[in-house]
């Protein structure tokens, strides 16, 4: 097993190398490793989704890409290299430019993490301001160009998270996470909370943004039929320790991992009446 | 085929927004909306967010009343169970279960509790000896191991408490279970373990369920019929299998094309349908027109007339 993830998890031309990355919880009864030595790369322009069951780790790997891991977590071991540098050595003012302008998150919840009282304007201009230091009518300029990468009309720039659909939101939080180029997108179950429709139209588009501008994305979720269709690569995490890596395509058809092909097997795929119209016996 | 236990009947429900200081208008939530359900079936009741199916269950269980049209239960319409009694003999026969398992049971109780009250409230039991023989039994037939009685929902996984909360609502001896999104907060993982699970009630208890979701593919994997609904309309109806592969409604169809296809990446997506969202926004709009003629497509597959012009 170990010989298939050696010659998956890395990549020629990584943008991020993860390397023996150890993460505890410390609790009462001891440490408890949430994740086990983890190694894998994410290359220039890839999608490379991290698949598992809750609790398995894969958000505590997200958090600790750019050191964003609270207390009682923390990295027992491991390097992480981005571009070239170190983010475990990082200080925290280089920590605070770096994220956000090379590294944005997003989150699940994503349509909570707007503020809610402040208008949409408001929000783009903050990252805009903060980390490249427009003024007011360079951000509004910039956040408009964005709002029509994801769909939404001009106009609406003014208006308050809560007059914005869920699905709506999420993208705007998208775009927001787009304002400043980053070099790798974070996107922690983006869709989850969405119905399929909006999610389907959400994912084209991210896949689309990729292609125009080249960003890398790790994308995680559990949900694996989503994750072949839209990843290059993908990692299958269990219990903290990745189980398998590969392309997506192999994932799909060709799993190696016991574990893998069980979580094929526990759900059901309904495009296969389509395919096989005349074995269905129901 | 047997008469079926509830029957809704062109049933509206209209909301009143705003109201106090601003302007109040009312808002159609359900636009005479009827279907059936049987004992040891399974109607799944599909549609996005917002388009009135929880509204379905919350006015069979009689949390709010129907602005128009009736809800049958063994024939006898809904509104007229007034007294203490006959609504207590009501909600034992019909049955909730909600998606989110966390918020549904009290943090503060151990399993035990959870399950003794409804023996005790509806009076399924003779004595209080019958108690223990009786949980037993129930977390036997949702297949929960015999120490997670004395467990506090915190120490259960989303699965375990969705089977305390299943368990809940065999214990009152239900008919009908109405299972709002059941599986849809626990992991793809432990889904079919659940699905697997009200599949068995229904068929060795005779249990008969609403399966309300926005996932065609656990739709499919339950369900012997189908009703696909947009903005509080129900815009095709019939067996599940029949519905799936021969979908005639473009709102079916743009709900089936939305599901992941495991075989079908974007990369060749984005090519063949480049303009998905446009699209959708416009299968939506047409969705929305309020229709009342509908046309039968197979023996139990009947689909709304939808005009080709927006």
């Amino acid at each position: 097993m170990d010989g298939i993830k050696v010659n998956h998890a890395y990549h020629n031309d990584p943008i991020i190398q993860i390397r023996d990355l150890c993460v505890d919880y410390i609790t009462d009864n001891g440490d408890f490793n949430a994740v086990k030595s983890v190694s894998f790369d994410i290359g220039k322009g890839e999608i490379f989704g991290l698949a598992g069951e809750s609790g398995c780790g894969k958000s505590t790997i997200a958090f600790s890409i750019n050191r964003l891991h609270k207390p009682p977590a923390f990295i027992s071991g491991g390097k992480i290299w981005f571009d070239g540098k170190d983010i475990l050595s990082l200080s925290d003012a280089e920590l605070t430019a770096l994220r956000w302008s090379e590294i944005s998150m997003v989150f699940q919840s994503a349509m909570n993490s707007l503020n809610p009282v402040l208008t949409i304007q408001e929000q783009f201009s903050d990252v805009l301001r903060h980390h490249q230091g427009f003024t007011n009518d360079q951000a509004k300029d910039r956040a408009e160009k964005l709002l029509d990468l994801v769909n939404i009309p001009r106009g609406r720039l003014t208006e308050y998270p809560h007059q914005f659909s869920g699905g709506m939101r999420q993208r705007l939080v998208i775009a927001i996470a787009l304002s400043l180029n980053p070099k790798l997108i974070i996107m922690d179950e983006p869709t989850t909370a969405l119905d399929v429709v909006v999610q389907r139209e959400i994912l084209q588009q991210i896949y689309q943004l990729r292609e125009e501008f080249g960003f890398s994305v790790l994308f995680i979720t559990h949900d694996l039929a989503l994750m072949s269709q839209l990843c290059d690569r993908i990692a299958i995490m269990r219990n903290g320790e990745i189980v398998e890596v590969n392309q997506a395509y192999e994932i799909r058809n060709n799993p190696q991992h016991p574990y893998t092909q069980k979580l094929w097997a526990s759900f059901p795929n309904i495009h296969d009446v389509h395919k096989q119209p005349d074995q269905q016996g129901i | 085929m047997s008469q079926p236990i509830i029957q809704m009947k062109n049933v509206i429900k209209e909301f009143k927004i705003g109201g106090g200081l601003a302007k109040e208008e009312t808002f159609r939530a359900l636009q005479s909306v009827s279907f059936d359900l049987y004992a040891g079936k399974t109607l799944a009741l599909v549609g996005e967010s917002g388009c009135g199916k929880s509204t379905c269950a919350r006015l069979i269980t009689k949390v709010y009343p129907a602005t128009e049209g009736e809800i049958l239960f063994n024939g006898t319409n809904i509104n007229e169970i007034t007294s203490r009694s006959a609504l207590r003999e009501y909600r034992s026969k019909v049955q909730m279960v909600f998606q989110d398992p966390f918020g549904s049971l009290n943090p503060t109780h151990t399993v035990y509790h959870h399950l003794t009250r409804p023996l005790k409230i509806h009076k399924q039991i003779k004595s209080k000896r019958d108690i223990p023989l009786r949980l037993k039994a129930l977390l036997k037939q949702v297949e929960l191991s015999g120490d997670t009685l004395h467990k506090f929902p915190y120490e259960l996984s989303g699965g375990q408490r969705q089977r305390v909360n299943l368990a809940r609502a065999l214990a009152v001896g239900s008919q009908i279970i109405l299972a709002d999104e059941p599986t849809s907060m626990l992991d793809v993982s432990i889904r079919l373990g659940i699905l697997n699970l009200m599949q068995r009630m229904k068929k060795e208890l005779g249990i008969g369920f609403l399966y309300i979701t926005h996932d065609l593919a656990t739709a499919h994997y339950i369900a012997e019929e189908t009703a696909v609904m947009y903005k509080g309309q129900i815009v095709e109806w019939g067996d599940t299998d029949s519905i799936l592969k021969n979908p005639q409604h473009p709102y079916t169809k743009l709900l089936i094309s939305a599901v992941p296809d495991p075989d079908l990446p974007f990369g060749n997506l984005v090519k063949s349908e480049p303009n998905y969202s446009i699209d959708a926004d416009e299968i939506r709009s047409r969705s929305s027109i309020i229709i009342d003629e509908f046309d039968q497509i197979g023996p139990n597959h009947y689909v709304k007339q939808c005009t080709k012009a927006a």
